[in-house]
């Protein structure tokens, strides 16, 4: 009799909840620092963006290119124009519809050098772009490109909220975000959570009527939100963590592939970090498997792939803790140890280790890292970057003498823009025109086992080279309550598929 | 509405509604389980396994940790028993093989046809001899003879010969060993090793390119300047994989002495706790737990995961209730052995394999990476059972995600590095899907 007065009770309940509707709350390690996929440097941001935005083109399940604010497309025999036709049921978040104007903004403000775009290389292959009415738009390629959808998948800006196309990170778009994507952004909370609502003139259903990205930038009490149900998803679980996830059968474990890998990254403008030598110093000097161990399981790498790369070279080994062989490239660069110290004309060795405080386990990696070129007769000091300050030192000024940091990338693993010498992400400064040489080559050949041969030796050119040592991957999963149904991830991006998502 | 439904529904439970369906699990239904049994009769579980006088203990250890091979060589101590059960570790090895084999021609398939209508098959390449021993290894002869057309072309002579020999041979056999061409020689080895189970002079040569070709990348001094680029193009061998798949098998026949290895263990005189040791659970006991019984006709994710947490609800009741009542020995067999996780594990291995037999791959996607121990995710362990990646690798393929095969194809690396040549074909076959793609990057 209980459990029927009980199932009446619970029914009644179920009943009068809204048919879709609770809020997905899920973390980040830090809060997207600027909303304008113009100026996305972070996967944190990546993901909001693909909650607010669209592209013209999307991955659906299969990874395949499908139309998103494009409705269809011609491509010419020469295959050097593009002319799409755009969906005529679009709107932005403010009402106003969306148009080919809309399109033809957003690329010529990426091109634009005025607007220091960060995704300034995703339209380098459009050479023209011509608005045929407002529903439709010509695209001219540099070259003859086979599948143009496949790159077409950058983020649409509405023009109507810009002045021009010398767009500015201090935009007021920036804090004011609005897209054709699924989601809107309705507050920022003082706590540094973002609450976003489901586009009611989205054309198709959005399921979940409400999403809050909180900023957790412990991973340790991110994954105790989750356990105590104050969270409804991380979209990243440290290995650590894994086990006691596992175990609790309300969550829900996905992996998904994202090729991400730890480093530290030298500053080549800077003595004494121009000197391969010493750079390799630093790395014999580094015992990359204790500094992991805090973190929990992963693969040492030797290089700026991941093991399953097809452009890993396995015949590159990772560092390893050498002394003597560190101590013999120290000495060749004119130091010698006095006492428990390096010091070159006296003056003791130091430098300064740089890190993102909000990436996951960054402290302890760094204070592990101190202690270990301490012991080894290195005097270091640590700093740790708000996210601010660390687009101004390392994106902008170069202001650092070695970073941790992280990079993921999707499945195309492209590293251009990290170690050619023009890379729009080239951080450290490296140059090397055999290394440029070979990353173009990659770029330009069609044939796998020329790109493989090509970047399997930049990886061990870059090894050699050291400028920066390669540390480690991480496995990747994300943590969902098991109330969050029909969870699709996708490999990168991550919530491209929140429209099947739904809340039980 | 709403409330009408409301009263109608509740009114129905109030009237017909059975406490005991809601009932949380007792695990009772899991009694029968090869992995109760042990619990609860630690002593013939000691009996069975043996002690550490006998090879057939490490046999037993081997098995447990899905070292297929070194269980095979433990237990095959010559006597009718030991055989039988080298018989189980045999059929457990060609299983993981025939898995392997299918992954095998998914991937050569899907990457030579996408060479060919992506870019086009490079001038002079002996790709198309290799896409065309494949096809005729396969069965596909039509596939075959308009590739082997295409590998007259090719600049090796003996590629050329090979293509043409095979062309009017039609098949795979009937080669001799002790010819000039080497990649005729190599025809003989593999009909060799398929009739008489020598896997040795096959696996010797695994990881050794079939044949190699430069390539010579032209400058282009007066456009890009791009200075000129020497490499080589090495394809592996596509008759590895079946070979290998049909070996095994032929091991685990000779060793049973029987055309069906199977079923040679199960009508066998063996202890029946020898027979279902380490293995899945029977249909009737899924069954009787209510777990992937009437699956949707979709390949349906969700129902998948919903299988998973009934069996999990399952098996969590079985565990406590079976440390609650188990003697020291047989607590300390569950925890050591890990064993409801081995359990669950085979369990949704069976699954997952049925899923792919089933044309549904996100479902058995979905049931072997839940299978997985995560705190070893990159190892074979007890739990982490190596079919399970191959599962991973096949299911991967077939949804459009190669590049994150080559994640769950990179875990068994290791242990079989004979699967070199089928990561170095999905690795191209990645990297032809992803030809135009704009790569993406970000921090953190």
């Amino acid at each position: 009799m209980q459990t029927r007065r009980i199932s009446i009770l619970l029914l009644a309940l179920f009943f009068s909840a809204p048919a879709w509707g609770q809020a997905l709350r899920y973390a980040e390690d830090k809060a997207p620092g600027i909303v304008n996929p113009v100026y996305t440097t972070s996967m944190s941001e990546a993901r909001l963006n693909e909650l607010l935005f669209e592209g013209l083109y999307i991955d659906n399940t299969e990874l395949m290119s499908v139309p998103a604010l494009a409705e269809t497309a011609q491509l010419s025999d020469d295959k050097t124009e593009m002319t799409i036709r755009l969906r005529y049921d679009a709107r932005w978040h403010d009402g106003v519809p969306f148009t080919s104007a809309d399109v033809a903004f957003t690329i010529e403000a990426m091109k634009n050098k005025k607007s220091l775009s960060t995704e300034r290389g995703r339209v380098a292959w459009i050479k023209k772009v011509e608005v045929l009415d407002d529903t439709a738009i010509k695209l001219y390629f540099e070259n003859p490109e086979a599948r143009p959808q496949d790159k077409l998948m950058f983020k649409i800006l509405p023009k109507h909220r810009f002045t021009g196309v010398d767009m500015k990170r201090t935009d007021a778009f920036r804090t004011e975000p609005i897209g054709t994507g699924p989601y809107k952004l309705v507050r920022y909370n003082d706590d540094n959570s973002i609450a976003l609502e489901a586009n009611p003139d989205y054309r198709e259903t959005v399921k979940l009527s409400e999403m809050v990205m909180r900023e957790v930038s412990d991973k340790n009490y991110q994954a105790k939100l989750l356990h105590y149900e104050s969270l409804e998803a991380l979209v990243r679980v440290l290995p650590r963590d894994l086990a006691s996830l596992q175990n609790n059968r309300k969550v829900e474990l996905y992996p998904y592939q994202t090729n991400s890998w730890w480093y530290l990254g030298f500053n080549l403008g800077k003595k004494p970090f121009d000197d391969p030598r010493f750079r390799q110093a630093i790395g014999l000097l580094i015992d990359q498997e204790a500094l992991m161990a805090p973190i929990g399981t992963g693969d040492l790498l030797s290089g700026p792939y991941v093991k399953s790369s097809p452009y890993y070279n396995h015949d590159v080994p990772a560092w390893r803790p050498d002394e003597f062989a560190a101590s013999g490239k120290l000495e060749e660069l004119g130091y010698e140890r006095q006492g428990e110290l390096w010091t070159k004309g006296g003056i003791p060795l130091e430098l300064t280790i740089t890190a993102h405080q909000s990436l996951e386990s960054s402290q302890e990696v760094v204070i592990n890292l101190q202690s270990q070129l301490q012991a080894a007769g290195i005097k270091v000091n640590v700093e740790f970057l708000d996210e601010a300050s660390w687009k101004a030192r390392v994106w902008r000024e170069r202001n650092f003498d070695i970073i941790l940091s992280q990079w993921t990338f999707d499945r195309n693993e492209d590293i251009r823009d990290q170690f050619h010498g023009k890379g729009s992400r080239n951080f450290t400064g490296y140059s090397s025109s055999r290394v440029d040489a070979l990353l173009d080559r990659a770029r330009e050949s069609t044939d796998p086992h020329v790109k493989k041969a090509a970047l399997r030796e930049v990886h061990a050119a870059i090894h050699e080279d050291a400028p920066m040592i390669f540390l480690w991957t991480l496995d990747s999963y994300a943590a969902l309550s098991t109330r969050v149904r029909n969870v699709v991830v996708h490999p990168f991006y991550f919530f491209t598929y929140v429209l099947d998502w739904r809340m039980d | 509405m709403r409330l009408y439904v409301t009263i109608l529904l509740s009114l129905a439970i109030g009237c017909g509604g059975d406490d005991a369906k809601n009932a949380a699990p007792s695990g009772d239904a899991l009694d029968a389980s090869w992995a109760n049994i042990v619990v609860s009769q630690p002593v013939r579980f000691a009996e069975v396994v043996g002690d550490e006088r006998t090879g057939r203990r490490d046999g037993w250890i081997a098995l447990h940790q899905n070292d297929f091979g070194a269980a095979v060589d433990a237990f095959n101590d010559g006597t009718p028993h030991g055989k039988l059960l080298a018989t189980r570790a045999a059929v457990e090895r060609s299983e993981l093989f025939e898995d392997l084999a299918r992954v095998n021609d998914i991937a050569w398939f899907s990457t030579f046809s996408t060479w060919q209508q992506r870019t086009g098959i490079p001038e002079g390449s002996g790709l198309p001899y290799v896409a065309g021993l494949h096809a005729l290894d396969a069965g596909d002869s039509d596939a075959a003879t308009a590739w082997l057309e295409l590998a007259s072309n090719a600049k090796a002579e003996e590629v050329r010969n090979a293509a043409l020999q095979l062309t009017e041979r039609g098949n795979v056999t009937g080669f001799s060993a002790d010819v000039e061409n080497s990649l005729l020689r190599s025809l003989a080895r593999h009909e060799l090793a398929r009739q008489n189970g020598d896997l040795l002079p096959i696996l010797q040569r695994a990881n050794s390119a079939l044949f190699s070709e430069p390539v010579e990348v032209a400058s282009d001094e007066e456009g890009s300047g791009l200075p000129a680029l020497t490499v080589e193009r090495s394809f592996f061998d596509p008759q590895v994989g079946r070979t290998l798949a049909l070996g095994y098998a032929k091991n685990a026949t000779g060793l049973a002495g029987d055309a069906s290895p199977n079923s040679a263990v199960l009508n066998s005189d063996l202890d029946p706790l020898a027979k279902a040791l380490f293995g899945g659970a029977p249909a009737e006991m899924l069954a009787q737990i209510d777990v992937a019984q009437n699956p949707t006709a979709e390949d349906d994710v969700e129902w998948a995961r919903e299988q998973v947490r009934r069996l999990d609800e399952h098996l969590d009741a079985w565990e406590g209730a079976s440390f609650a009542n188990a003697s020291d020995d047989g607590k300390a067999l569950l925890q050591d052995l890990d064993l409801a996780d081995v359990f669950r594990s085979r369990i949704l291995l069976g699954l997952a394999r049925e899923a792919l037999r089933g044309d549904h791959p996100r479902r058995a996607l979905a049931f072997a990476q839940l299978a997985l121990d995560l705190e070893h995710p990159r190892e074979i362990t007890p739990v982490n059972h190596p079919a399970l990646q191959a599962v991973i690798v096949e299911a991967q393929l077939r949804t459009g995600h190669t590049r994150e095969a080559l994640d769950a194809l990179q875990v068994l690396l290791p242990a079989y590095p004979v699967l070199l040549g089928l990561d170095e074909v999905i690795s191209d076959l990645a990297i032809l899907q992803n030809l135009d793609r704009h790569g993406d990057s970000k921090e953190n």
